[in-house]
């Protein structure tokens, strides 16, 4: 298991589709990210405190269980200081309006939709690394 | 021939009626409250090649653009077009909007006229057909067995951009027009061949 980086963000990705996964893993990856991928739920909590990644994007509509009956059950999980909580995002091919909601109502910080151009996507991407960033810069802040 | 309200000329500023109708992209002159006030000859072009006579009956000059999409779409450029009007600067955005043959990605320009009134500029950027190149080209399916779609892991694979949906068995990208309207609860969204090779080419 690759240890927590320490220069560039580093981001998670639950899909089942697997030509989507590598599209967007390359994606990430040609714009400096660290990415690590899963097909499967299964474990994904175990990978999430062992990869400690910044973001972790869940697809919404996977075969067993869905992105946002997974969000909460990975949220359980136990992580150990100084990582609390990485930042969540649903994404799927969804109406928007339909993705935002279900986000919201299963506990993840944001909504991506899936279909956006590649430069929008990674200006989404961006815009919820930085809000991580700025989630734990605040704990720090308070635990300091 | 284009088709233009009266006193909307005097508004266009630089920009003459006559080469406001040469333009290819379709032209649409919107007076400030909204109205369409002039329409080039390519977009009138545009609707009769894609079944869309019925458009030009619906939004005639006079018509408001805006009167036949709803919702968010319709508060998102409400209010694009509110900025543009209020800066003074251009705005632009691409979209996409397929066909069931034809893969269309446009750029939308909307510039501003003189007592607030728009010009919105549509230019093709990627105007390419579904069909007959492309090796794993599917059909439109009007009435289609909907079971044929779900995949082995019970889930009904759907493009993320241009809608089409795989076949369970050949593979084939199919115009399933139910999908398009209303997706199953049990799609999975992934990108087919088409648009894969057209939005991510230095990825493959």
């Amino acid at each position: 298991m690759p240890s927590a980086p320490r220069g560039g963000k580093r981001v998670l990705i639950v899909d089942d589709d697997e030509p989507y996964l590598k599209v967007t893993e390359r994606l990430l990856r040609s714009a400096g990210y660290d990415v690590v991928t899963r097909t499967g739920v299964l474990g994904t909590s175990f990978v999430v405190s062992s990869v400690r990644p910044d973001v972790v994007l869940v697809d919404l509509n996977m075969p067993m269980v869905n992105g946002d009956r997974l969000v909460p059950l990975m949220m359980r999980g136990r992580f150990e200081p100084p990582y609390i909580s990485p930042y969540v995002v649903l994404y799927s091919g969804v109406d928007e309006k339909v993705l935002k909601r279900r986000a919201l109502e299963c506990g993840a910080d944001d909504s991506i939709p899936k279909g956006l151009t590649p430069k929008e996507f990674l200006a989404r991407v961006a815009e919820c690394v930085g809000k991580a960033e700025a989630a734990r810069e605040l704990r720090e802040g308070h635990d300091g | 021939m284009a088709l233009i309200d009266t006193g909307f000329a005097a508004l266009l500023g630089a920009h003459t009626l006559d080469e406001l109708d040469r333009e290819p992209g379709s032209v649409v002159g919107l007076w400030p409250d909204g109205r369409i006030a002039l329409l080039n000859g390519a977009w009138q072009r545009f609707a009769e090649q894609n079944q869309g006579i019925d458009a030009l009956r619906r939004w005639p000059i006079g018509a408001d653009l805006l009167s036949g999409i709803s919702g968010v779409l319709r508060d998102y450029y409400t209010r694009a077009f509110a900025s543009v009007r209020e800066q003074c600067q251009p705005w632009e955005q691409t979209y996409q909007c397929h066909s069931p043959l034809v893969r269309r990605q446009f750029r939308l320009r909307a510039l501003p006229l003189e007592q607030r009134a728009l010009l919105l500029v549509h230019s093709t950027i990627v105007e390419a057909p579904f069909a007959g190149s492309e090796p794993d080209a599917g059909s439109t399916v009007a009435a289609p067995d909907l079971e044929e779609y779900v995949g082995p892991n019970g889930m009904v694979r759907q493009c993320s951009n241009c809608r089409r949906t795989q076949h369970g068995t050949s593979g084939s990208w199919d115009w399933v027009r139910s999908y398009v309207t209303q997706a199953p609860s049990n799609v999975s969204h992934g990108i087919c061949n088409t648009c894969l090779r057209q939005d991510y080419p230095d990825l493959r």
